[in-house]
């Protein structure tokens, strides 16, 4: 993987510097502390992903996404901010994903992950409108319940499987559809999405967070009262008080 | 930010307690002086009503020093009740409010009226009065009653609805002054959340990076702004070297995060250290100039914070030569962020027309002038 890394703070990027170079599968190949730097070394480089920070002089983070909607050919985008106020604006632009500022490295190793197994398919948001055509014929055996979720996007509107959903994450007035290859944003509250789907195959497991069943790889009793769920994608997720014992009976602990 | 809150709410509990015992105390007074206004009303009225007795000069038969007795102790036992029923019947709506208060005046009206009657009836010929039918003498009784007390219950509704008014006024009144209270005690915790993580972020670098003296140094920083940003009242005013103190630890730590971009002069008379200014006043106008020109610019910009004493006024200038990178126009910048707006704002809720913010955009960059009345510690203090 080969990555370029954008932030106008040299702490910031000698931050991200030291995490990626502790992965073995990861290199960078360049790094730019502007936006209009960063679209050069794109051109010269060609790099697989960039971790782009938002605020940055003259050419914002924001404003380089925008210029590389059109580019025919460009490197998935990872923003990298302080604060989730540009989130919105964030995958609208098709980013993979939005990290926060100061990035756990083992969210940074999640996001890297993300980017890989979407560039492992030929065409990474295909599998999306395939299946969605495919489950669409499916909607007679679960009356009432959603089959995917339609998520507007730059010049229209992607399906999401529900079934390719690992888990749906609750943020201000949006929520974050996570699936193995991108992150997807969605104006919705998190009550509206748990009404349209089934909940044998997801759950809601506290106030922001909804996974699926299926993701639940291991779980964690790290004190009394305390539940934990460690899912396929790393994530670890503590399970809200009053969310409890549904969670015990979805997952027949 | 929680330990702020907390440490408010044992004042404002004492507050309530405090404030508990005069409210009672008011309406103990409230009451005996409605009770006195009621007797010297009856008083009125039956001095009117015997002004041709007296006016004769003629002994007053005791019958009728009896009756007139009789309808005051009454009267004002009436009207006390019809006092207590309108100031529960307030609680109403209105049409009904006023349905039921005027059938109770009348109904009390008529009650009166009637024991009038029959207390004529037994006193009259006593006082050389013919013997009348009850019913006549109910007659002449009523209206006269009806009078008084329709009277008497408009007067104590217009009084009753003066206070409400002046109720309301008074609660506006307060209601503003906590919600200027809440604003300024926003404007403390008006940290910038970009800030905030910017900062941790830079530590977290260096600490990864082992530059362990680095990281401490900014963390201590860190904590002198929080320390400094928490402690600091609102609403009071500090000495500018106090004001100067928080900008001057933000400022540090903006520096580390942008190295070879922010360069700042503190350029005021020792003299004038001692000056003072509200809290936060300086803090907004930095922050701006760091966010617009700083932040957007690649090169050195330099932040000067001048002082000047001319006449008896505090001319205080922050100035930064960020130039105008981003095509902003002043407005833009203004509108930009609360910060500009809250200066103006507290301004003049301290000084209110004795202060003025000049805000200046030129090519060269952007300045900030503020003209406030100088005051000095030690002045203060003799004074």
């Amino acid at each position: 993987m080969r990555i370029l890394l954008v932030d106008d703070e040299p702490l910031a990027a000698a931050r991200l510097r030291v995490a990626l170079d502790k992965m073995d599968d990861v290199e960078v190949v360049g790094s730019a502390s502007d936006g209009e730097e960063a679209g050069r070394q794109i051109a010269q480089l060609d790099p697989d992903m960039v971790l782009l920070d938002i605020q940055m002089p003259e050419v914002s983070g924001m404003e380089l996404a925008h210029r590389l909607a059109d580019a025919p050919r460009r490197p998935e985008l990872v923003f990298v901010t302080a604060f989730n106020d540009f989130a919105m604006e964030a995958f609208n632009v098709d980013a993979v994903d939005y990290l926060l500022k100061p990035v756990s490295f083992d969210r940074l190793r999640m996001a890297i992950d993300r980017v890989r197994r979407r560039r492992a398919l030929p065409d990474p948001d295909a599998f999306v409108r395939a299946d969605s055509a495919g489950t669409d014929r499916g909607d007679g055996d679960q009356p009432g319940y959603d089959d995917g979720i339609w998520v507007p996007g730059r010049g229209g509107a992607v399906r999401v499987p529900i079934e390719a959903i690992d888990r749906i994450e609750a943020a201000r007035d949006y929520v974050l559809l996570n699936t193995a290859t991108k992150c997807y944003i969605l104006r919705a509250r998190m009550s509206e999405i748990e009404q349209r789907i089934d909940p044998k195959i997801m759950i809601r497991i506290h106030r922001s967070h909804m996974v699926r069943i299926d993701s639940v790889v291991g779980i964690e009793r790290p004190g009394k009262g305390v539940l934990r769920l460690l899912l396929n994608d790393g994530a670890n997720l503590q399970v809200g008080s009053n969310f409890q014992s549904n969670v015990v009976r979805a997952l027949r602990l | 930010m929680r330990p702020i809150r907390s440490a408010e709410t044992p004042a404002c509990a004492k507050t309530r307690a405090v404030n508990r015992l005069p409210t009672f105390r008011l309406k103990l007074k409230g009451f005996a002086l409605g009770a006195a206004m009621t007797l010297i009303f009856w008083v009125m009225v039956l001095l009117l009503w015997a002004a041709q007795d007296i006016a004769s000069g003629k002994p007053i038969p005791d019958a009728l020093k009896v009756l007139q007795a009789m309808t005051l102790g009454l009267g004002v036992i009436f009207c006390g009740a019809l006092a207590g029923f309108i100031m529960l019947a307030r609680r109403l709506p209105n049409p009904a409010m006023t349905a039921l208060v005027a059938l109770v005046t009348t109904a009390l009206a008529l009650l009166h009226a009637l024991i009038d009657a029959i207390l004529i009836q037994i006193l009259g010929p006593s006082m050389g009065m013919r013997s009348m039918p009850l019913a006549e003498l109910f007659n002449r009784s009523l209206m006269p009653f009806v009078l008084i007390y329709g009277f008497y219950a408009l007067a104590l509704g217009l009084r009753l609805s003066e206070n409400a008014v002046r109720d309301s006024a008074r609660r506006l009144v307060e209601a503003r002054s906590a919600a200027q209270g809440a604003e300024l005690a926003a404007l403390r915790f008006q940290l910038n959340p970009h800030f905030l993580f910017n900062t941790l972020n830079s530590i977290s670098s260096l600490i990864v990076t082992n530059a362990s003296a680095e990281a401490d140094r900014l963390t201590m920083r860190l904590s002198d702004f929080l320390r400094l940003t928490f402690e600091a009242d609102p609403e009071a005013e500090v000495t500018l070297v106090e004001e100067w103190a928080i900008a001057q630890a933000y400022l540090d730590i903006e520096a580390a995060r942008f190295p070879g971009r922010l360069q700042v002069t503190f350029d005021c008379e020792s003299a004038l250290l001692d000056a003072h200014v509200p809290t936060f006043l300086l803090q907004p106008i930095v922050e701006n100039a760091v966010k617009h020109a700083v932040q957007t610019s690649r090169r050195l910009v330099t932040l000067t914070v001048r002082c000047r004493q001319v006449d008896d006024r505090l001319h205080l200038m922050v100035e930064d030569d960020g130039g105008r990178a981003v095509a902003l126009p002043s407005e833009d910048r203004e509108g930009s962020g609360s910060g500009l707006r809250n200066v103006r704002g507290r301004m003049a809720a301290f000084y209110g027309d004795d202060a003025a913010v000049n805000i200046r955009a030129s090519d060269g960059g952007f300045a900030v002038e503020l003209t406030l009345p100088l005051r000095r510690a030690m002045k203060r203090a003799t004074a």
